[in-house]
């Protein structure tokens, strides 16, 4: 099993398993404008300034849910009628009824302030998968604004971890999902960092992305600067429990400055965790080498 | 020749001829593998085979094969500092190296390898060894052996032990008041100018000119990472505004980063790998490894970084 990368469009690409002579697509990643076209696996953030802009981009997505018998779920984090914000995708109420589909209102749902519990919901989640699947829906597609439960520290650390867990779930299961974030509410800064444990983006701004890849792997992609380095670490520091070992394919990795691979090595250092980093391009190699680094090891590509 | 060196002793000689070179240089091995000391030999083809018919092979005497004029200084550096460290962790009491250095006699600008020479004394000062670098006076321009006198605390004249030199200078300041000599490129108007530019669009900018080069693709990456080096330096560490310029022929890339500031505390940073670190002088230590030739310019404008991929420029 290894994973290889196909063009589509400028900045997308996907991300597939190779079982034998075929290709399984396991995800796509890139930049994106749209929400159109996701199919499972695939983990969208959708950073807006807009929140009436949603509704339209929540509609698209879920109708194609819908076209793929799955389960679709829309959490709205506004205080109208959800199911009147969702009328284009018509008959709402019916769809309801039959249990294709679930409106909510997010604040009614959570608690406010409160960090979202891990356990909790990972169970909630891949229960309902499990009785969706039952059921005969193909599969579980999500849209959700999350904007309400990441405005606290404390709930902005949660929800990066749980992001961080439920991306790696969505490598394992049939789930589809955009999660909203409002760059306005959050700022930029936090919003950047629930950006950078997704796959697919719609910010282009954001600069480097570390999301779940096939066989337990990670994948880093984009470009980590200088500036980006502490980051980088922080993402490290709340991986969800990986065990002794954590591979990063950074194949796809347009650069890194010194400073994220030294974050890295000192990472691996303090941890102990043995984190090694695959398909790594000449450079890298020749960087790490310069660094002495002691604590990472570095596979080059095959 | 008897001397017992408080640490490093970097000493230079300079030679009219053959003879002269060796009645130095053989006792000067003799001594040393007669104690248990190993020797390094680094000299071009032409004086190894010299060198190898009066000395032989003998136990502790290791030959360096070529010459280091194809070496980066930073790289030369950091490769001696390996060698004589593992030669004294193996048992060595100590350690002697005679080699010959590159300058434009026998083919290399001298810019850099002034500043391997001032950097050597400080870089390897904790070690306890000597090197004798060796300088024809028959092919080595005069204003290279004023910088030879400049940059070794010891002389040797032919055929007797190294003194103490009066006109050595600490390295620090003479590699900070030397501004790298122009770059024949940096006549012509810059093909790309940038005010500010974030790292990242440093990197572009650049790969795109280097598009238009037929420089090796895996020497564009290590350049793209130094060019991106250099400007994160210019924008944590000096003072806005931040210029890049660049520069490109068929097989040359020529970039400069200049910004307000006094340049880096330490103006050997670049090239200790030992103290590369705690200084912060990372940024520099990899641009040196980096690039095929870096210069730096401390002046009334600001702090300037000049870095080259491809080889020398043309004549």
């Amino acid at each position: 099993v290894i994973d290889t990368s196909l063009p589509r469009g400028r900045e997308e690409h996907l991300i597939c398993l190779r079982v034998g002579a075929t290709l399984r697509v396991l995800r796509s990643c890139g930049v994106t404008h749209t929400a159109a076209g996701m199919g499972p696996g695939d983990h969208l953030c959708w950073t807006y300034d807009d929140r009436d802009s949603l509704p339209a981009v929540a509609v698209e997505f879920l109708a194609e849910g819908i076209a793929r018998r799955e389960k679709v779920l829309y959490f709205s984090s506004g205080s109208a009628d959800p199911r009147e914000e969702i009328s284009a995708l018509g008959a709402v109420d019916d769809l309801i009824e039959s249990g294709v589909l679930g409106a909510h209102l997010l604040p009614s749902v959570a608690t406010p302030g409160k960090a979202i519990d891990i356990a909790e919901q990972d169970s909630a989640w891949t229960g309902m998968l499990t009785e969706a699947l039952d059921a005969g829906f193909t599969g579980v597609r999500v849209f959700v604004d999350s904007t309400p439960l990441t405005r606290t520290p404390e709930q902005h650390d949660a929800f990066l971890r749980w992001e961080q867990h439920f991306d790696r779930r969505m490598t394992e299961m049939p789930f589809t999902g955009v999660c909203a974030f409002s760059s306005r509410e959050l700022g930029i800064e936090a919003a950047t960092a629930l950006a950078r444990v997704h796959p697919l983006v719609r910010d282009p701004a954001v600069s480097f992305r570390l999301f779940a890849g096939d066989d337990g792997a990670l994948v880093l992609t984009g470009e980590v600067g200088a500036e980006d380095s502490l980051a980088l670490e922080q993402l490290f520091e709340r991986l969800p429990d990986t065990g002794e070992a954590v591979a990063v394919d950074v194949g796809d990795l347009r650069f890194i400055a010194h400073q994220g691979l030294l974050a890295l090595d000192r990472h691996a250092a303090t941890t102990g965790r043995v984190v090694t980093l695959r398909h790594a391009s000449k450079v890298v190699r020749r960087l790490s080498e310069l660094l002495a680094l002691q604590s990472i090891q570095i596979e080059g590509r095959p | 020749m008897s001397m017992n060196p408080p640490d490093y002793v970097h000493t230079a000689l300079v030679y009219r001829t053959d003879s002269e070179l060796l009645d130095t240089v053989v006792p000067f091995a003799q001594d040393a593998l007669a104690a248990d000391e190993p020797v390094v030999a680094a000299f071009g083809d032409g004086t190894t085979a010299m060198l190898r018919e009066a000395l032989g092979e003998q136990n502790g005497l290791i030959y360096f094969a070529g010459s280091m004029s194809g070496l980066r200084p930073a790289t030369s550096l950091r490769n001696f500092r390996s060698l004589f460290e593992q030669l004294l962790a193996d048992g060595a009491p100590s350690f002697r190296a005679v080699g010959e250095v590159p300058h434009p006699g026998i083919g290399s600008a001298w810019d850099p390898w002034f500043r391997y020479e001032a950097a050597a004394t400080r870089v390897l000062e904790d070690l306890a060894g000597w090197s004798m670098c060796c300088y024809d006076e028959r092919s080595t321009p005069d204003e290279v052996l004023d910088d030879v006198a400049l940059t070794h605390p010891y002389l040797t004249a032919p055929g007797s032990s190294p003194q103490a030199n009066e006109r050595f200078e600490p390295a620090e300041r003479l590699v900070s008041s030397r501004p790298a000599p122009l770059d024949p490129l940096e006549e012509h108007p810059p093909a790309l100018e940038l005010l500010d530019p974030t790292p990242a669009a440093a990197r572009r900018a650049v790969a795109q000119l280097a598009e238009g080069t037929g420089i090796d693709p895996s020497d564009v990456a290590d350049f793209l990472v130094a060019a991106s080096e250099a400007v994160t330096n210019a924008t944590l560490h000096g003072r806005a505004p931040v210029e890049l310029q660049a520069w490109s022929t068929r097989d040359r890339l020529v970039v400069c980063v200049r910004d307000r500031g006094a340049g880096p505390v330490n103006p050997l940073a670049g090239l200790d790998p030992v103290r590369r670190a705690t200084l912060g002088g990372f940024g520099l230590w990899l641009i040196e490894q980096l690039c095929s030739q870096v210069g730096y310019r401390y002046d009334e404008h600001g702090f300037t970084v000049r870095l080259t991929a491809g080889g020398p420029p043309q004549p």
